[in-house]
């Protein structure tokens, strides 16, 4: 089961399901429980307050072409989702933000921005693993992803010479990183154990 | 539903903010199981259907999520589905707007609701479409409310020129106001049958000179908010409407005021 930290999102969906009305001591009640949301909470149930109290009427809505919109603009996501070019693409179109796949992956930004470019070497099969599981894809799938050649930003240069993208290993990347201690130990841990043994060879 | 068609439906992942797993409802899992043990292109009738044998939103939610990346067609006339199902239940929780804001609103949940059910790497929120669809909606209605909020309603040009008035000063008495309004109980037995006063209270929303005026009197009388409040642990209108306590008296007046012009109306009429 995942474990997330509790969004705002998440308290709001749990007073959804376990409050049947908008009452006043029910939203005091929460924000007891989580005063960190106080301001968005309280706008939360004022709101649902005034719409419980809205009498009813009937308006004359499109709802075809209202239906027919919402269907365009599934396929154009579908779309956005397929045609993922880089993993940053990838994790946008499964609806994360870069900070979100961070946390997923326990990478921080600059390797993510390094593995999008595929600015990284020796990538490890754990760290493909975890970011396959966060976009939603294959190993395989993510692998082409971030590996091969470097691609370049997409700026002007003024140099005679092509640009050449400075790659660097992963383990480098990780120490050149700002992620805890604790993290980066864990990496270089995961890294040294993929390692092929040279008596292997 | 026969033990022999059965086809493994696939846990959500999610967990609660208590901890527990979330878990489709017994009638969800058995509908998906028969789903993907008929042929595909029965899917869409089963959805279409409007008596009680029609397929759970629930479901339709897991088949359009199935059917995403490998039946383009049949993925758009599952969404279509969805989206009158979603249009469904967002208008109750979308009232008190002018039409084309209403379906601004209806589009902007059927977005959400699709973004989310769309997200390759399954959340608690779209776990919890597979769970409970129609309060999901409904939270999801209610939170593109609260982005209107503030402009709820076209004003005509009176109450344009009022509330263009009412900015340079807004902690001034309002000069249209002349009295404190009805007694709390005989507004109370106005607000309270909502259905049997439905057109009394929609032409006091349409006289109010700004529609937060109605909406402080709703929460303040029906829903017992304080209009302001010492007390931390209790929250008040200063909290929700973010003004002071002595605009929020004289935006209570100017809605019972309005309550009061729009009952007169009707009697004369």
């Amino acid at each position: 089961m995942m474990n997330k930290p509790f969004t705002l999102d998440d308290v709001v969906e749990a007073i959804i399901v376990e409050e049947k009305e908008p009452a006043y001591e029910a939203m005091n009640r929460w924000i007891a429980r989580y005063p960190h949301f106080k301001a968005e909470l309280v706008s939360f149930f004022g709101t649902w307050g005034i719409q419980s109290e809205q009498p009813e009427e009937r308006q004359a809505i499109d709802s075809e072409s209202l239906a027919s919109r919402g269907v365009s603009y599934a396929l154009s996501l579908i779309d956005k989702r397929d045609a993922a070019q880089s993993i940053l693409d990838c994790a946008r179109a499964a609806s994360l933000s870069v900070e979100q796949l961070a946390t997923r992956t326990r990478l921080d930004d600059s390797i993510l921005q390094k593995l999008n470019r595929r600015l990284i070497t020796d990538v490890p099969r754990e760290c493909i693993r975890r970011l396959a599981m966060a976009v939603g894809k294959t190993c395989e799938y993510v692998g082409n992803l971030i590996l091969g050649a470097p691609v370049l930003a997409d700026v002007r240069y003024k140099a005679k010479t092509k640009p050449v993208a400075k790659q660097e290993d992963f383990a480098t990347a990780v120490r050149f990183s700002s992620l805890p201690a604790d993290i980066k130990q864990d990496w270089l841990n995961i890294v040294a154990a993929e390692k092929p043994d040279p008596a292997d060879h | 539903m026969k033990a022999k068609n059965a086809v493994t439906v696939p846990p959500l992942t999610s967990t609660k903010l208590d901890g527990t797993p979330y878990v489709r409802h017994a009638d969800v899992t058995a509908a998906i199981s028969h789903a993907l043990s008929l042929p595909k292109d029965q899917w869409e009738e089963w959805a279409a259907r409007s008596d009680r044998t029609r397929l759970p939103s629930e479901a339709l939610v897991f088949l359009v999520k199935s059917t995403a990346s490998t039946d383009r067609d049949l993925f758009g006339k599952l969404v279509w589905q969805l989206n009158m199902r979603i249009e469904g239940i967002a208008k109750r929780w979308a009232r008190g707007f002018d039409p084309h804001t209403t379906e601004e609103l209806l589009e902007s949940v059927a977005r959400r609701v699709i973004e989310v059910a769309l997200v390759t790497s399954p959340t608690r929120q779209s776990d919890f479409l597979e769970v409970a669809f129609s309060k999901a909606v409904k939270r999801y209605t209610l939170n593109a409310v609260e982005k209107r909020r503030n402009a709820p309603m076209s004003l005509t040009a009176q109450q344009h020129a009022i509330v263009d008035g009412d900015e340079d000063d807004p902690d001034s008495p309002t000069e249209r106001v002349v009295d404190e309004g009805p007694l709390p109980d005989e507004l109370a037995s106005l607000l309270q049958g909502k259905e049997k006063h439905a057109a009394l209270l929609r032409r006091a929303q349409r006289l109010v000179k700004d529609i937060r005026h109605y909406h402080a009197v709703i929460l303040h009388y029906q829903l017992d908010w304080p209009i302001s409040s010492t007390d931390p642990a209790k929250q008040s209108l200063e909290d929700f409407f973010g003004v002071s306590e002595r605009q929020i008296r004289n935006w209570i007046r100017d809605g019972i005021a309005a309550i009061r012009k729009a009952l007169e109306d009707i009697h004369d009429e």
